[in-house]
């Protein structure tokens, strides 16, 4: 009688002997491959492939392959390849970028400005009564008003032209204490002495040039130096220096004994990088009136510290 | 001694509020470069004093003199309204630079979002970082879409090595 039980176990044993090659085998193949597949997708390579895919649009078995650094490859890359970004690579970027989210705006805050009024008018009502032309004129103010008015309401003086001749330092400026003196003296150092002029900035309104052309409209009428001097220097303060040199000369023709014509000439041909002519010009009005305001410029010019 | 002392302390403070008062004077006239001009010689003894140093901020913004505003940001910091003001002035310094940048190296500001403003400078930078700009022998010409009407040049002018930024209205 056979036994079936003892039978069936050698069975299954010698089935199993039968089966270890193979799953040592499979094994080793298995190991094999998971060290080939680390090798490839090793954490390295794995930084550098996404921003290649992702840039250059070039395939992931070449960069694989590719040993070199990223900025070698990014180099060797055709200039196409390396313009568009596309849009599945960076969502976020691209949506902060594209979509045109309202802009804060901001806007002056000039509630200071009633305090500083008030502040003011206590002090010429108290401590100089003698000027009653400035308490007039601040009081003239209502107090309730915004504080944005003052800033709309200052701008009519610059429509009164001729006024502003008499009021403007212009000689002053060149005349006067140095402002960097004074400031390297006071100041942590400010900000324009630092800088080159490079970072300074003109900035043409329509209404200077409206105002320009008004005064342009009555010299043309009645040819009166006064008015062309104004052109001249409000020209030169705008940056306009071609300008401000023409009109000065048409000043100077018409009335050769105006300093300012002659200064605004010169200052204009120094700013029009005509130096030697300025200087020439300042020597030869110099020798004629020995105006101070004409050395100083002179001097600030030999100098080079005009500015 | 004491006489001395309080007429010395009330001449002082005699000489602050003329101060304030001459830039006050200076800047409702409308002559905000007279009043950056003189506000900056006063303005170390002025520092404490918010009020002045914003009216003199403004006068410079007024006047055109950007690059001055860069102590009053640092100065005006205790109250809401200068903090306020402080980053007014902060976002037209800082778009001025980037425009002059933007210029000089030839960098595009397209993917920048800053605040804006009223100022002419804030507006012009708008558009330049919008894109609505056409440019013509080195000279941007600005259109604003809201208002068609109205248009900027801007450019940079250029003086021996130095370069400036020039925006006509």
């Amino acid at each position: 009688m056979l036994n079936v039980q003892e039978l069936e176990r050698r069975w299954k044993r010698y089935r199993r002997s039968k089966q270890i090659p193979y799953l040592i085998a499979g094994g080793v193949t298995a190991v094999v491959i998971a060290g080939v597949l680390y090798s490839v997708f090793s954490p390295e390579v794995q930084q550098i492939e996404p921003q290649i895919e992702s840039s250059k649009r070039i395939s992931a078995a070449e960069k694989i392959t590719t040993s070199q650094p990223l900025s070698r490859t990014e180099a060797a890359l055709p200039q196409e390849h390396l313009r568009p970004v596309p849009q599945q690579v960076r969502p976020p970027m691209q949506s902060a970028s594209t979509t045109e989210q309202p802009s804060l705006k901001l806007s002056p805050s000039m509630g200071f400005m009633q305090e500083f009024e008030s502040d003011v008018m206590n002090y010429y009502f108290n401590e100089t009564p003698s000027e009653p032309s400035h308490a007039a004129k601040t009081e003239s103010q209502p107090k309730a008003a915004p504080a944005a008015a003052p800033l709309a309401e200052a701008r009519p003086l610059r429509q009164e032209p001729l006024p502003a001749i008499a009021s403007q330092s212009l000689p002053a400026k060149t005349v006067g204490v140095p402002e960097e003196i004074v400031l390297s003296k006071e100041e942590p150092e400010p900000v324009e002495q630092q800088r080159p002029a490079s970072g300074q900035m003109l900035i043409q309104r329509e209404k200077d040039m409206k105002d320009i052309q008004d005064v342009i409209t009555r010299f043309k009428k009645n040819k009166n130096p006064v008015l062309s001097l104004f052109v001249a220097k409000r020209y030169y303060q705008i940056g306009n220096y071609q300008q401000a040199y023409n009109y000065a000369l048409i000043t100077n023709e018409l009335d050769s004994g105006i300093e300012d014509s002659w200064l605004i000439f010169a200052k204009s041909l120094y700013k029009l990088e005509q130096k030697d002519m300025a200087i020439k010009t300042l020597k030869t009005y110099i020798q004629e009136s020995s105006s101070v305001k004409a050395k100083i410029t002179l001097d600030q010019m030999e100098k080079g510290t005009f500015e | 001694m004491k006489k001395g002392i309080m007429l010395l302390l009330a001449s002082c403070s005699l000489l602050i509020a003329s101060d304030s008062s001459r830039l006050y004077e200076l800047y409702q006239n409308g002559q905000y470069d007279q009043a950056c001009n003189e506000g900056v010689k006063k303005l170390r003894a002025h520092r404490d004093d918010e009020k002045f140093v914003s009216l003199y901020a403004f006068s410079c913004l007024q006047a055109d003199k950007i690059d001055r505003l860069a102590i009053p940001i640092i100065m005006l910091k205790h109250s809401k309204e200068a903090r306020s003001n402080a980053a007014y002035f902060s976002a037209i310094l800082l778009q001025k630079n980037l425009l002059l940048s933007a210029l000089e190296n030839d960098r595009a500001l397209t993917s920048l979002n800053l605040p804006s403003s009223d100022y002419v400078l804030s507006k012009v930078f708008d558009l330049y970082s919008k894109n609505h700009h056409v440019k013509s022998n080195n000279v941007y010409i600005l259109k604003d879409p809201e208002n068609p009407r109205q248009t900027y040049r801007l450019s940079l002018e250029r003086t021996g090595k130095n370069a400036q930024l020039r925006i006509d209205e």
